[in-house]
C-alpha cells in the first residue's frame, strides 16, 4: 500500500443529481495502474459499458493525476483526461502540462469522475478536499483564456496566480464541436479524442482546484530523495533533447522536419516549404520578443510568452506554440508569415480545439475547395485558397460556432469527408478509428505513422525511435527508416514505457533518464518496490485494458488502419514516391504478434491478458 | 558582508521549484502552502515574483511577539523563531508589512530562515532568479547592468 | 570532393555562416570521414556523440568515410512519439 504521492481519494461527480461524493480507489487498482491514463483507463473500462455513447450522460470524463504530480520531480504538472471518444467512438486519451495536475491534488483529490448531464452550466470548485457545483451561466461563449481569467478574479486572483488553477472549454466544447479540447494554465491544452466535447455535453465549463494540502512522500531519508529528483532534472536538463529545446523550443527542429521530408504541406499534397527558416526556432526566438513561462518545477521552461515584432500581426502577444502549432497554421495551411500561424494557434487555443483535427479539418476544406469539390456557395463566400489567413480565421470561428460550412467541419476529418464526399474522402487526413494524425506528414516517418494507426488511444501510444535510441528498451542504436520489420516492434516495446511515464503524472520531455532512475523516484515517493519490468507491465496492462475496451465498442482490425491519403505515396522531397501501403498489412500483424495479440482479430491473447491480471 | 536572499526576476520562469523544495525540507512534504518562499505571478506579463522574508535589521513580527519566540541572529543576520516558544498567537503574521511570516496547520508561526546559511530554494532553483550572496554583489551587478544600457547611448572610442 | 552539411537545433551554433536550414557545401579531402568533417566542423567530442547523424538519409556512423555529392545532417536526438 502506498503511503506518499496520492492525495488519498477521488472525487465522483453526477451533474444530473448535483450529487458530489468522495471515493476511494482501491490499493489494489492504484498499485496495478499507478496514475494519469492508468487511472483513467481502469475507470473507463469498468464503468462504460456497450451502447453507452460519447455523448451519453453515462460516458465517464475522467480528469486523473499521479502520484508524483505536484512534487519537485520536474515537469509535474500534468494531467490526464480519459473518455469514451466523440470523434472516434473508442477510448482517448489526452494530457496537458501546466499547473493544474498540481493543484488538483493541492485541493485533495488524486482524480475527478464525471457523469450525468447538468440542467444548467456549471463550473465545479475544489479546494482542500471540498468540493461544490457552482452557476457558470455567466461564462458561457467567453473563451478559454477569458474563461479562465474570469474565474481567477471570482476566486481572488485577478491577472494571478498564486496557487489556483483553472481547466475549461472554450466556445468550441460549448457546442460539441467533436475534438474540442480542454484548456488549462493558458495555452496547456488537452485535446487528443475531443474530451472538451464531452465535458460541453454534460454542461461543465470549468474545474476549478486550489488547496493546501501537502503531498506526502514515503521515504524518510529526505537526503536519498533529493538525490534521486535531482539525478532526474540533470538527467533531463543535460539530455541533448532537453539542451536542444530548452533552446529553441519544439520549433528548434521545424527546419530539420522540412529538410528530413515529415512537414506536412497543404494537406500532403506537397512535401517542400521553402519558407522553412523563418518558422524555425532558432529564428522565431531572436526575431520575436520572449519571456520563459515554465510548468511545474520545469527545469528547462521551453514554453514562452511571445510578441510577434513583424508582419500584419506584430505587436500580439501569445504563447509561443510548439513545433505542430506552426505547422498546423504554416505550412499545412499554406500560410508563410510565422505571426499570422502564431495568431491562429492563440486562436485555435481560445476557441479551444484539438490542433491536429482542426489543422486536417481546414487543410481539407482547401484542398476541395482548390479541387472545386466546395464552392463559394458551400463555403458561404470564404475564399479558402491556400495561404489566406483571413479565410482560415473566420474558418475556425465558424466551426466553433457550428455555423454553415463550419458545422460540418466541426465533425472531424473523417466525418466531413464522407459528408463532402465526391472524392474527398481520397484527400482526408486521419487514422481510421477517426483520429486525425499528430500534425506531421507521417508518410515521411512510418512510426508517427502506424503509431498513429495501431493506437488506442487518439495520440501515439509508443515512442518514434527513427531519431532516438533507447537502450532501456533493447535499441542501443536508433533504427531505421521506413523498416518494416524494426517499426512495429519499436512500437510495441516503447508503447509500455511510455504509458508507464504517463501515469505518473510528470511531462514526457521531462521523462529524459534511466526507466530505473523513474521506478527508484516512484517507489521513494509512494512506497512501492514496483522494479523495471513490473513497470512496463503497467503500461502494457494499460494499453491492453484501452484494447479491450475499443474492442467492447467495436473495433476490428480495420480500424486500426489509415486513410487512402496517408496510404499514397509522397508527392516530392527527400522520400519521393515512398508509401507504406504495400507492407502495412504485414507490419500490422507483426506488431499484434509482438504484443500478444491475435495476429488476425488483434484481440488481446488470453494468455497475454492472464499474465497481467486483466480478465478477457 | 553577509549573503542575503537576492531575487532577479528577469530570470524567474515561474517554475515553483522553490516552493516545493522549501515544503520538502521544512514540512517533509511537497505544498507550496507550507513553503516559506511564496511565489506570485503576473499571467499577462510572464512576470512571476519569489517572495521571502526579508530578514528585516528591526522586524516588525519579533517585536509584537510576546512570547519573544522571534528574534533576529545577528550573526547569520537572520530572523528565526524558536518554535517551542511559540504560543500560536499570530501577532507575527499581522505585524509583517509583506505578509512574509505564515503558520503550520498546529498554528505555529513559521517563516523563511535561509536555512541557516545554505537555502533549499536557492539550491533547486533552475534559472538563477534566487541566489544566496551580498546585498552588494547584487547591487553591483545591476549597477553593471544600467551602465551597459547607458554605453549604447555613447559614442565613446569604439 | 564536395558534401553537403545541414546542422539543427542548438548545433547550429557551430554553423560558419547563416545558413539556417539550408545545406552549406564544404570541400573535403578525399578520405575524410564524418568523424573527421565534425571536428572540422567544431563540434565538441560530447556533442558530436549524442547527435545523430544522417548520410543521404540514412544513419551513419563517425567512423565511415564520406563521398563526392553526399549530403550530411546532424541533430541532436528527438525523443517522445509526438515530435
Amino acid at each position: 500500500m502506498a503511503r506518499g504521492g496520492y492525495a488519498g481519494k477521488i472525487l465522483r461527480v453526477d451533474l444530473t443529481a448535483r450529487e458530489l461524493k468522495d471515493e476511494v480507489l482501491s490499493p489494489q487498482v492504484l498499485r496495478q495502474f499507478v496514475g494519469g491514463t492508468g487511472i483513467g483507463a481502469r475507470v473507463l473500462y469498468d464503468e462504460v459499458p456497450a451502447g453507452v455513447e460519447p455523448y451519453d450522460p453515462q460516458n465517464r470524463l475522467i480528469f486523473a493525476t499521479g502520484p508524483l504530480n505536484g512534487t519537485l520531480v520536474p515537469g509535474s504538472g500534468t494531467f490526464a483526461v480519459v473518455t469514451r471518444s466523440p470523434l472516434s467512438g473508442f477510448a482517448s486519451a489526452g494530457h496537458a502540462n501546466g499547473f493544474f495536475g498540481a493543484r488538483l491534488k493541492h485541493a485533495g483529490y488524486d482524480a475527478v469522475v464525471v457523469h450525468g448531464c447538468s440542467p444548467d452550466w456549471v463550473y465545479l470548485y475544489l479546494n482542500d478536499g471540498r468540493a461544490e457545483l457552482r452557476d457558470a451561466a455567466w461564462l458561457v461563449g467567453k473563451d478559454s483564456w477569458e474563461t479562465e481569467m474570469a474565474l481567477r478574479e471570482q476566486h481572488g486572483q485577478k491577472g494571478m496566480d498564486i496557487g489556483l488553477s483553472v481547466a475549461c472549454i472554450g466556445p468550441a466544447g460549448e457546442n460539441r464541436v467533436r475534438f474540442a479540447a480542454i484548456c488549462s494554465d493558458r495555452g496547456h491544452v488537452a485535446s487528443s479524442g475531443g474530451p472538451g466535447a464531452v465535458m460541453g455535453s454534460k454542461r461543465l465549463k470549468a474545474i476549478v482546484a486550489e488547496g493546501s494540502r501537502g503531498i506526502p512522500v514515503h521515504e524518510r531519508d529526505l537526503a536519498r530523495l533529493k538525490g534521486l529528483i535531482k539525478g532526474w532534472i540533470d538527467s533531463a536538463s543535460s539530455s541533448p533533447f532537453g539542451r536542444a529545446v530548452s533552446k529553441g523550443g519544439t520549433a528548434g527542429f521545424f527546419s530539420a522536419a522540412e529538410n528530413m521530408g515529415w512537414l506536412p504541406v497543404r494537406n500532403l499534397t506537397a512535401n517542400l516549404f521553402p519558407d522553412h527558416p523563418s518558422f524555425d526556432g532558432a529564428s522565431l526566438r531572436s526575431t520575436f520578443k520572449t519571456k520563459p513561462r515554465a510548468c511545474h518545477a520545469c527545469t528547462f521552461a521551453h514554453c514562452l510568452l511571445m510578441q510577434v515584432t513583424t508582419g500584419p500581426y506584430k505587436g500580439l502577444v501569445v504563447e509561443e506554440p510548439e513545433y505542430e502549432g506552426l505547422a498546423a497554421w504554416g505550412s499545412n495551411v499554406g500560410i508563410v508569415d510565422a505571426g499570422t500561424a502564431l495568431m491562429l494557434n492563440d486562436l485555435n487555443d481560445r476557441l479551444g480545439m484539438d490542433l491536429k483535427e482542426a489543422t486536417f479539418c481546414a487543410s481539407l476544406a482547401m484542398e476541395c475547395y482548390a479541387r472545386g469539390i466546395l464552392n463559394p456557395d458551400d463555403t458561404d463566400g470564404l475564399d479558402l485558397s491556400w495561404g489566406n489567413a483571413g479565410a482560415v480565421e473566420e474558418l475556425l470561428r465558424r466551426i466553433a460556432r457550428r455555423e454553415g460550412l463550419g458545422g460540418l467541419l466541426a465533425e472531424g476529418v473523417m466525418r466531413s469527408s464522407q459528408r463532402i464526399g465526391n472524392g474527398a474522402q481520397e484527400l482526408a487526413v486521419y487514422a481510421k478509428k477517426g483520429f486525425a494524425p499528430h500534425v506531421h506528414d507521417p508518410r515521411g516517418r512510418w512510426s508517427i505513422l502506424f503509431g498513429q494507426a495501431v493506437s488506442n488511444m487518439g495520440s501515439i501510444e509508443g515512442s518514434s525511435l527513427e531519431l532516438s535510441a533507447a537502450p532501456d528498451l533493447g535499441f542501443p542504436e536508433p533504427i531505421p527508416f521506413f523498416s518494416k520489420e524494426m517499426v512495429p516492434k519499436a512500437q510495441a516495446r516503447t508503447g509500455p514505457k511510455r504509458q508507464f511515464e504517463d501515469t505518473l503524472g510528470i511531462c514526457m520531455f521531462l521523462c529524459q533518464g534511466s526507466l530505473q532512475g523513474m521506478v527508484d523516484t516512484l517507489n521513494a515517493v509512494t512506497g512501492y518496490d514496483l522494479d523495471k519490468a513490473r513497470a512496463l507491465e503497467v503500461g502494457e496492462r494499460i494499453i491492453n485494458l484501452l484494447r479491450l475496451f475499443n474492442v467492447r465498442h467495436g473495433l476490428t482490425p480495420d480500424d486500426d488502419s489509415l486513410s487512402p491519403r496517408l496510404r499514397e505515396a509522397i508527392p516530392e522531397g527527400a522520400h519521393r514516391g515512398r508509401s507504406i501501403d504495400s507492407v502495412f498489412e504485414e507490419m500490422r500483424r507483426a506488431y499484434y504478434a509482438e504484443m500478444g495479440w491475435d495476429p488476425e482479430t488483434g484481440r488481446p491473447l488470453p494468455q497475454t491478458l492472464q499474465r497481467l491480471g486483466l480478465e478477457g | 558582508m553577509r549573503n542575503s536572499l537576492q531575487i532577479d526576476p528577469e530570470r524567474c520562469t515561474g517554475c515553483r521549484s522553490c516552493e516545493l523544495a522549501c515544503s520538502l525540507k521544512k514540512a517533509g512534504e511537497f505544498n507550496p502552502a507550507r513553503s516559506r518562499v511564496r511565489q506570485v505571478a503576473f499571467l499577462e506579463e510572464a512576470l512571476c515574483f519569489p517572495l521571502a522574508c526579508l530578514q528585516c535589521e528591526e522586524p516588525s513580527c519579533a517585536k509584537v511577539c510576546p512570547s519573544r519566540a522571534l528574534s533576529r541572529d545577528e550573526e547569520l543576520g537572520t530572523v528565526s523563531i524558536r518554535e517551542e516558544a511559540c504560543i500560536g498567537c499570530r501577532m507575527c503574521t499581522l505585524a509583517c508589512p509583506f505578509g512574509l511570516v505564515g503558520f503550520s496547520p498546529e498554528g505555529k508561526a513559521e517563516k523563511c530562515d535561509l536555512c541557516g546559511g545554505e537555502p533549499e530554494c536557492v539550491a533547486f532553483c533552475p534559472s538563477g532568479a534566487l541566489q544566496f550572496q551580498g546585498a552588494s554583489q547584487g547591487r553591483l551587478a545591476r549597477m553593471v547592468s544600467l551602465s551597459q544600457q547607458l554605453k549604447e547611448a555613447y559614442p565613446g572610442m569604439k | 570532393m564536395k558534401v553537403a552539411v545541414r546542422l539543427y537545433a542548438q548545433l547550429m551554433d557551430y554553423l560558419p555562416h547563416d545558413t539556417m536550414g539550408h545545406p552549406f557545401e564544404l570541400t573535403l579531402e578525399e578520405g575524410t570521414t564524418i568523424g573527421d568533417l565534425l571536428a572540422r566542423l567544431g563540434i565538441p567530442q560530447e556533442a558530436a556523440s549524442s547527435s545523430i547523424l544522417l548520410v543521404n538519409g540514412e544513419h551513419g556512423r563517425p567512423s565511415q568515410g564520406l563521398k563526392e555529392g553526399d549530403g550530411i545532417s546532424i541533430l541532436p536526438p528527438i525523443c517522445g512519439g509526438k515530435l
